[in-house]
């Protein structure tokens, strides 16, 4: 459990998947992957101090649902064991738009964020086109 | 890669496509990531653009420039065998995060005064390395 965070919730397993939205313009090109897959910096927690923002995708509606209203944004995935394994905790967060809402609290450290975007699962890719430098 | 003019006789050839992408990053409306994310700051922006002229080589490939939800820039590099990120917040130390595939290399840090660290390991992905 992350100091003075939630705990961790035993009843989302290991293999569960989490969905995380990607705006198109943290995508960047890996030459040793040969694509572009999402920055680092997309698995930070929120600004204002909360937990990263995730969707339980065994509860959620749909791809699309979760992507309603962000045109252009890409879809991945990671699993809760992964975020375990990098000293998070997940618990869930429902919220009224989305009941399938979860968190990944912990701290970000750079080597977390980058196990996470090196690890992600593209679910949909973004449709704008990524930064090319 | 994305075509871009080429570079004026004597001008660094990561200039231009950086300086595009900031003034980008710069025109970003608050909660840009949909998850409460703060403009950028042009103080961020500023911070970059003197860092990359300090530590860069005119042949230097230039970085991937993504915002962060704070307000500034992240500059990464995932060429050859190096993973570089440099995240440039408005105010306060740079944090730098490093690895070499090939060397095994590895580590992160956050940098204020000394920079030679950084333009070591950017030296490393000047084409002729």
């Amino acid at each position: 459990m992350a100091a003075g965070g939630p705990p961790d919730d035993p009843t989302i397993p290991d293999d569960a998947v989490l969905w995380r939205r990607v705006p198109p313009n943290f995508y960047v090109p890996d030459e040793r992957l040969g694509r572009s897959r999402p920055s680092s910096m997309a698995f930070e927690n929120s600004r204002d101090g909360s937990p990263m923002s995730v969707v339980l995708a065994s509860e959620a509606r749909s791809v699309e649902a979760v992507l309603q209203g962000h045109e252009g944004y890409g879809l991945v995935a990671i699993t809760a064991g992964l975020a375990r394994a990098c000293g998070q905790v997940v618990t869930r967060d429902p919220l009224p738009e989305e009941p399938a809402h979860a968190l990944v609290a912990g701290a970000k450290t750079s080597a977390v964020k980058k196990r996470f975007a090196r690890e992600a699962r593209t679910i949909v890719e973004p449709s704008a086109p990524p930064h090319q430098p | 890669m994305s075509a871009q003019p080429a570079p004026l006789p004597g001008e660094a050839r990561w200039l231009a496509p950086t300086v595009k992408r900031l003034n980008e990053l710069l025109a970003l409306p608050e909660n840009w990531d949909s998850y409460g994310a703060a403009r950028v700051d042009p103080r961020a922006i500023d911070h970059a653009l003197r860092l990359l002229g300090i530590t860069m080589h005119p042949e230097t490939p230039p970085p991937a420039v993504v915002p962060t939800p704070h307000g500034g820039v992240q500059l990464e590099w995932h060429q050859k065998t190096v993973d570089l990120e440099i995240e440039v917040p408005p105010v306060g130390a740079l944090h730098v995060a490093y690895e070499n595939f090939a060397t095994g290399v590895n580590w992160e840090d956050d940098l204020q005064i000394d920079l030679a660290p950084l333009a070591q390991v950017l030296a490393d992905l000047q084409p002729s390395r």
